[in-house]
Formats: C-alpha cells, structure tokens, sequence
C-alpha cells in the first residue's frame, strides 16, 4: 500500500502543509483553553533560547537490576512532565534506547535509559557497574 | 440471495430492519410483506441510503482493505486481539450464528470464519466493499450494509455478537449497544470492546472536534507523511513531545498499520470514551448475566439469560 492512486505530488505537498498548519492552530487552540498542558510545548521552545546543558554524571547509585541512576537538576524537563531532551552518552557513543520503560531497564539493561523527574535511570551498554568499568557517563541535552 | 454460494443459514437469516419481518428475494431487491423494498447491489444487501457520518471509515478500509487481515498478512495479531477483546476463541464460535456489528475491512469476520462460525457482518460504511472483496470465497460469510441500531435481523436470532472497537464511533455508545441485544438468543454471549477513558484515548478525545472535520484524503496524506518520520526514530524530542500532545498509533505491528491507526483514531464523527465500569454497567442494566470485565480496558462479555 502506497500512498493514495493518482494524488499528484503537488497536492500532496499543499495536503500536508495545510492539515499541518490547521492542527497547530488547534493545538494552540487546546492549550490556550487549557485542555492540553503548556509546559511541555514551553519547555521545548525554550531549549532553543539558552545553551545546550551538558554535564558528566556524578553521584552514580545502584537502583535494581542492571539499573543505576543519578541526580539530574528538577527545571530539565523529563518524561514525567513532558519530554525530555536529555540523551546519554558512554564514552563518545550516544547509547540509543532513550526513554525506556524501567522495568526494561532493569531486567534487560543493555543501554537503556529514561530520564524521570529527578534522576536518570540508566543500565550501561554491556549491563557493567558503570561506577567500575572505566567508561565516562555525560548527559548532553538536545534540541529536537 | 447474492452471486457467491452462501451457507443455507445466512440465505434467510435477514428481515426487514422496520418491522422485523421475513425478506424475500424479488431480482436485486430483498421485499418485505409491507411493501418495504432493500436493494441488493454488488451482492451486498443495502439497508441505508449512504454511508452517512461514517466516510472516514469508507475511506479507510477501502484503501488499507487487507493491513489488519491475518489471513493476509500471515500475523495472528487480529486472532489475538479478538481472544483478548472478547473472551472467545475457536471452540466457542464453531458452527454458531455470529454477528460482527461493525465489519469494517472485516479483520475479525476473517477470524471467526475461519474458526467455523458462520458470520453475518454489518456496516454502515462503504466498508462493506472492501469486506465482500475479502470473504468473495467464503460461503459462511454474509456481507451487510445496515445501521447497527437498526439492524435487518429478527429478535433473538443470532447466537453471538460482538463489536470491538466500533460502538464509541455512533452518537450513542450505549445506545447502540443495548440495540444490539434484542437480536441475541437466549444463552447467547455479547462481548464488546470500546475505547477507555484513560490515556491515550481521553488526549485524543479532545482533538476529535478539529481532525474529524478535515478531508479524509487530506488527513490521511498527512498521516502517510507524518507517521514514517516518527518511525525513523522515535526517541527524538520532538517525537516524544508529539506524541504527549497527539498520540500516534504505535501498535508494533508495522508501518502500514500504524499509518491507517493514527487516521482510524482521529477522523471518526463520534469518538466516545468510557469506563470499564461503566460498560459493565449497561450490560447488567440490560439484563444480561455473568459479566466480566476482562483484562484490556474496556472489555466487557456477558450472557443473556
């Protein structure tokens, strides 16, 4: 299934430009009549007025299984509140499951992560201690 | 009754929507002792004039007729999703009346007929196209365009209903729900699924007004366009904060699915939300007996005494 027989490319074009720009009037619509949540949309826009926050992780605790977390300042916005930016680096690699269930975390590991509130709960790539494998762990915020 | 060899059963299994009277067969028409005439076109029996406030789903099964069917895509998500919506598998169904109340493209239809029931699906869309194409060779099939709160069957004449995901998209959930029982015999089991009114149906909820007014072709290439990004990966920002804001379909059953989902979720008219509770709450108002709310919100099966 392919897109829709005989919609000529331009049409399409002004197809997706238009409901993209109707469903933004909307959701301004929706939150400005308080019936979806602002902060998230906020926070995103506001990303894109101050530096980039980076930081190595530090006060590293054991939580449950392959699981560790560490403290990560209250005004980063998180999945709990709405979306975070935050992703995970080991060493030079960004480690690509973000936003991970915990429990996920826990028992698979494997370098899963979900930045959550106050703390980042994380399992490194190899479900090492990430306090003893000699690897560095940094955060690096990103804008989209 | 219509050009593919039907079981003996469905041939005169219909009646006349109003009164409930026998049909019987004049060339393309089905009449009715009052006069009453229902055209047969396509081999489809039309119980409506048109597809009324349901186009979107007219729309969508026509062009994704065969996504969501196991017997084509060789899954067995949609045997899965049947069991865990409705309690039923194989033994339960076999050789029994079963009314599909909302075939759509006939996802579940392709199921129960292929667990040997014989199985009268309804539409009010011109879903029923699709489906006649789907169930051509299945003589244990019957293809109907009707109103599910004004079905063409007589009174406690079906063993089965059920009805996943269609009765939240009627101007009455419950409503159309206590529509259906009448037609239910005795010892009969009624299993329905409806949206919760949680997560990510109660967000969608508020965008319903906005989306179900855009054009189905418009609205459907924005999904086609917008869903594959989110795909290309998932865990970007921005994607996490579309999807708090405007949850996508992401049942993990493929791209194609996905796309037809998102639009499924926010074209329809009517989009109601409801408990488990309180569905469970018009099952015992209309009488019915051991009732159980099953594990997927809202889920709920019954009997009727």
């Amino acid at each position: 299934m392919s897109a829709i027989p005989g919609l000529s490319p331009v049409r399409r074009r002004v197809y997706t430009v238009g409901v993209s720009l109707y469903l933004l009037a909307a959701l301004c619509w929706l939150i400005l009549r308080g019936r979806l949540p602002a902060r998230p949309v906020l926070a995103f826009l506001g990303a894109f007025l101050r530096p980039r926050w980076r930081v190595g992780l530090r006060r590293i605790e054991p939580e449950s299984g392959f699981c560790y977390t560490a403290p990560v300042p209250v005004w980063i916005m998180s999945d709990l509140n709405g979306a975070s930016g935050l992703e995970l680096f080991e060493d030079e690699v960004r480690l690509p499951l973000g936003h991970s269930p915990h429990d996920a975390i826990r028992s698979l590991g494997l370098g899963r992560y979900s930045h959550w509130g106050r703390r980042i709960y994380f399992a490194a790539s190899d479900n090492s201690d990430p306090r003893a494998n000699g690897r560095r762990y940094r955060l690096v915020e990103s804008r989209w | 009754m219509t050009e593919k060899a039907l079981d003996p059963v469905l041939e005169t299994i219909l009646a006349c929507p109003e009164t409930g009277a026998a049909l019987t067969r004049e060339g393309d028409r089905l009449t009715a002792a009052s006069g009453a005439a229902y055209p047969v076109i396509r081999a489809i029996p039309r119980f409506v004039p048109s597809d009324d406030y349901v186009g979107s789903f007219s729309f969508e099964w026509n062009t994704h007729n065969r996504t969501q069917l196991d017997s084509y895509t060789g899954s067995g998500t949609s045997e899965a999703m049947l069991t865990a919506k409705t309690g039923l598998g194989p033994e339960d169904v076999r050789g029994k009346l079963v009314l599909d109340a909302g075939i759509g493209a006939g996802r579940f239809s392709d199921v129960l007929s292929r667990w040997g029931a014989l199985v009268i699906g309804v539409d009010l869309s011109y879903a029923v196209e699709a489906a006649q194409a789907n169930f051509r060779d299945r003589p244990n099939v019957l293809v109907v365009q009707a109103d599910i709160g004004k079905l063409p069957l007589a009174d406690e004449s079906v063993d089965i209903i059920v009805s996943i995901g269609v009765l939240h998209h009627t101007p009455s959930t419950e409503r159309y729900f206590r529509a259906l029982v009448p037609k239910l015999k005795r010892g009969g089991r009624i299993s329905i699924w409806v949206y919760p009114d949680s997560g990510e149906y109660a967000v969608r909820k508020y965008w319903i007004p906005f989306t179900s007014r855009l054009p189905s072709r418009a609205f459907y290439e924005w999904c086609r366009w917008i869903v594959p990004r989110i795909y290309a990966d998932p865990s970007r920002r921005w994607v996490q904060l579309l999807r708090r804001l405007f949850p996508f379909s992401d049942q993990g059953l493929g791209l194609e699915n996905d796309i037809l989902d998102t639009f499924d979720a926010y074209s329809p008219v009517f989009h109601g939300t409801h408990s488990p509770e309180e569905v469970a709450g018009w099952f015992a108002a209309a009488g019915l007996s051991e009732i159980r709310v099953l594990d997927v919100p809202s889920s709920v099966t019954g009997v009727k005494p």
